[in-house]
């Protein structure tokens, strides 16, 4: 567990060799999983003074659902579209890489005390999204942090193109009361 | 330290799901307080694993 602990603090502390090391640890999945999870919880324990244990519920089922997606994504633009010669990445790679950038998320669950909520989800969340960044350099072996983000950007705005085409064919099966974002 | 950290981690989010989402609605109170306690002392560990120590340890 020493060794666990010590990826998670230096996932936190953004150090990109933590994401070399489990980019190359094909036994750190389980890992990753855990990392997830356990950020999620913090994170439905940082709003469940709104939202109860439906909150965490959520927070669990989108964190999980997020993961993947956003790892298959990554894969897609990363070696599609702005992959380099030395780009070299598979898909459990990614989810190595990426369970652990949602480290910083651990912090969520400061969210719990109401009066800094806000607060505590907007430092975690660019956080989390520089974590993600480097994340993303070390996993697809960029040499520029700025095509790292140029693909993040571009999933980004992928995963958002998806979601409100999820939603319209939800609102096309299940009628017109279909949220869609 | 960093394993303390971890360990106070857990045990705060274990209090955190007791304390704040009705799950045990009698023992709110102390879930609360052990909350606090747990997330204070892994605030303290962390902080003395990382930025006091300053090295973390590599496997």
């Amino acid at each position: 567990m020493d060794s666990f602990a010590s990826r998670i603090a230096r996932a936190i502390r953004l150090d990109s060799a933590v994401y070399e090391e489990v980019e190359h640890d094909s036994n750190a999945l389980s890992q990753a999983m855990l990392v997830v999870a356990l950020s999620s919880v913090a994170a439905g324990i940082g709003v469940a003074p709104y939202l109860g244990i439906a909150g965490l519920f959520w927070a669990l089922i989108g964190a999980f659902t997020g993961w993947l997606f956003w790892a298959a994504v990554i894969y897609f633009v990363g070696t599609r579209l702005l992959g380099t010669p030395n780009t070299s990445t598979n898909l459990g790679e990614l989810l190595r890489v990426l369970g652990f950038a949602s480290a910083p998320g651990f912090f969520r669950v400061f969210g719990v005390f109401t009066q800094i909520q806000e607060l505590v989800f907007w430092v975690t969340g660019i956080w989390m999204l520089v974590a993600m960044v480097i994340a993303v350099r070390q996993a697809l072996d960029f040499l520029s942090t700025v095509r790292a983000v140029g693909v993040c950007v571009i999933g980004w705005g992928l995963q958002i193109l998806i979601v409100i085409l999820l939603a319209k064919i939800g609102q096309v099966l299940y009628g017109a009361s279909y949220p869609v974002p | 330290m960093l394993q303390w950290s971890f360990t106070f981690f857990i045990f705060a989010l274990i209090a955190g799901l007791l304390g704040f989402t009705g799950i045990a609605a009698g023992a709110m109170e102390i879930a609360k307080i052990l909350f606090v306690i747990f997330l204070a002392l892994f605030l303290i560990s962390l902080l003395v694993g990382i930025l006091l120590v300053g090295t973390v340890k590599r496997p």
